[in-house]
């Protein structure tokens, strides 16, 4: 029994990395049940079927189609003045609470302290940084020592250098929208061993700058008929900021040749974005419009 | 223009930029909704029917999707699952097995040979699978479909994690056994 439960939990674990792309292990003294069980398994995987292209295509235009109706039919689902409230109910008690303690700092410097000569001499450092700080104490009674908290562009490389994130900003907010990308190629079909030409562009859609460390981030040309990548463009070695609302744009060149130098097969090819990350958190990349193009057979 | 989301946040986003939004969700999701179906249905018409209705209707409650209370994954199976189980309901159909599926679809870099035995050894698969119990059958489906863990598995049909990796085992020696006799014989 004891035995069965163990290659069960075998089977299910390698079963998840056949589906994850990866290579299965099998242990050479693995039970000829087991073994032979995870060498179908496998094969079902390869034998996995895949919607049409027509199909998803047309879908995709009719569902998009759909919502945008949708939307053209609904009023804004929220008032002005609850937009600019955060949809989780912890941040939203914090934002009140923030308010609060900003408003009462407020009252509390004009209204009490009004007619009473000052006692303190007014900080030397600005405010500008702690400003933002819901916490912030009045400046009279502020240590020199944590006046001015570190702000976060300050923060930001130190933080990200160790593990190499690709990708720091200084956009504090919880958010998960930063950059949009979109890419263009120029030609539905190439010939064989033809360059074919991809730009990419980054917007930045916050109200602040993104530092991007290793520009271009990673890009893979993947084969469409089974969704693994032929060939990948290294990231950049240096840096690029994005300033608010600006695109950074990169062509890539790829010349037909996959990871080992060789020519790929005829067929369709797409780009897909790796993921990049903000705080340690991956943020996947998607492309507005899918970038795919087919290889002739003929050169 | 599509933003950068992380999975999660895509459904806090979604207020502002629906369209944009249901684009990703809808590349990541659309080959697994389709392969769960497939394995239920092998007729491709159908399972092509029944993925269309399966993100209308994902498309209808995104907005009302709260992901505290499922993941999506979770919750997008879910609605894929009842659909499936509607259309048996409703037509009380018997499983269609054919060929087309693969006909329709060739692969570039398999020549008509391969093409056509791979077709067979699809068919047979399929076959195969019709002969599951329903519960190995749904199961097979999230695994090999929806590519689902065996705890994902667990929370969409209601069963212990390790219960579910048991069937999976069983379910898959029983393909292979069936497969294997189908061929020889």
């Amino acid at each position: 029994m004891g035995k069965v439960y163990e290659a069960e939990k075998v089977f299910s674990g390698q079963l998840d990395r056949a589906l994850a792309g990866q290579a299965v292990q099998i242990d050479v003294d693995a039970q000829d049940d087991l073994r032979t069980a995870l060498e179908f398994s496998r094969r079902m995987v390869d034998l996995r079927p895949d919607p049409r292209w027509q199909f998803q295509t047309v879908l995709k235009v009719n569902l998009i189609q759909k919502l945008k109706e949708q939307e053209a039919s609904q009023p804004s689902g929220r008032p002005w003045f609850l937009k600019i409230l955060p949809r989780e109910p912890i941040w939203q008690i914090a934002a009140v609470l923030a308010v609060m303690v900003v408003v009462g700092g407020v009252l509390w410097g004009t209204v009490f302290r009004a007619g009473t000569p000052e006692v303190v001499n007014a900080p030397t450092k600005p405010l500008a940084t702690t400003a933002a700080s819901p916490t912030q104490l009045p400046a009279a009674t502020v240590p020199q020592s944590t006046a001015a908290p570190q702000p976060q562009i300050a923060a930001a490389p130190a933080a990200t250098a160790a593990p190499a994130l690709p990708f720091t900003s200084i956009y504090t907010a919880p958010a998960n929208q930063y950059l949009a990308a979109d890419g263009s190629n120029d030609k539905a079909v190439y010939l064989r061993g033809e360059p074919v030409r991809i730009n990419v562009s980054w917007k930045n859609l916050t109200s602040q700058q993104i530092s991007i460390q290793e520009f271009p981030p990673i890009v893979s040309l993947m084969e469409a008929s089974d969704g693994q990548p032929v060939y990948t463009f290294s990231a950049g070695q240096t840096g690029r900021t994005i300033s608010p609302g600006e695109n950074a744009i990169f062509t890539f060149i790829w010349d037909q040749r996959n990871s080992q130098g060789n020519l790929v097969s005829p067929g369709r090819y797409y780009l897909e974005l790796e993921e990049m990350y903000y705080n340690g958190q991956a943020v996947k990349m998607n492309l507005s419009r899918p970038v795919s193009f087919e290889i002739s057979k003929t050169y | 223009m599509l933003t950068i989301l992380t999975l999660a946040g895509m459904v806090e986003k979604i207020g502002s930029s629906a369209a944009e939004s249901f684009a990703v969700f809808y590349e990541q999701y659309l080959p697994k909704v389709y392969r769960y179906i497939n394995y239920r249905i092998a007729d491709v018409q159908t399972a092509e029917d029944l993925t269309s209705a399966v993100f209308e209707k994902a498309l209808s409650k995104f907005k009302s999707y709260d992901r505290r209370k499922a993941g999506f994954s979770t919750w997008i199976f879910t609605i894929a699952r009842n659909t499936v189980i509607d259309h048996f309901r409703s037509s009380r159909q018997s499983q269609t097995v054919g060929l087309e599926a693969v006909a329709e679809n060739p692969s570039p870099h398999i020549s008509p040979e391969d093409e056509a035995d791979r077709a067979e050894e699809i068919q047979l698969l399929n076959l195969c699978v019709a002969q599951l119990s329903d519960p190995e059958k749904e199961i097979i489906s999230l695994k090999f479909g929806a590519e689902m863990t065996n705890r994902q598995i667990s929370a969409v049909l209601s069963l212990t994690e390790s219960n579910v990796g048991v069937i999976l085992y069983r379910a898959v020696r029983k393909l292979r056994d069936g497969f294997r006799g189908r061929q020889n014989g």
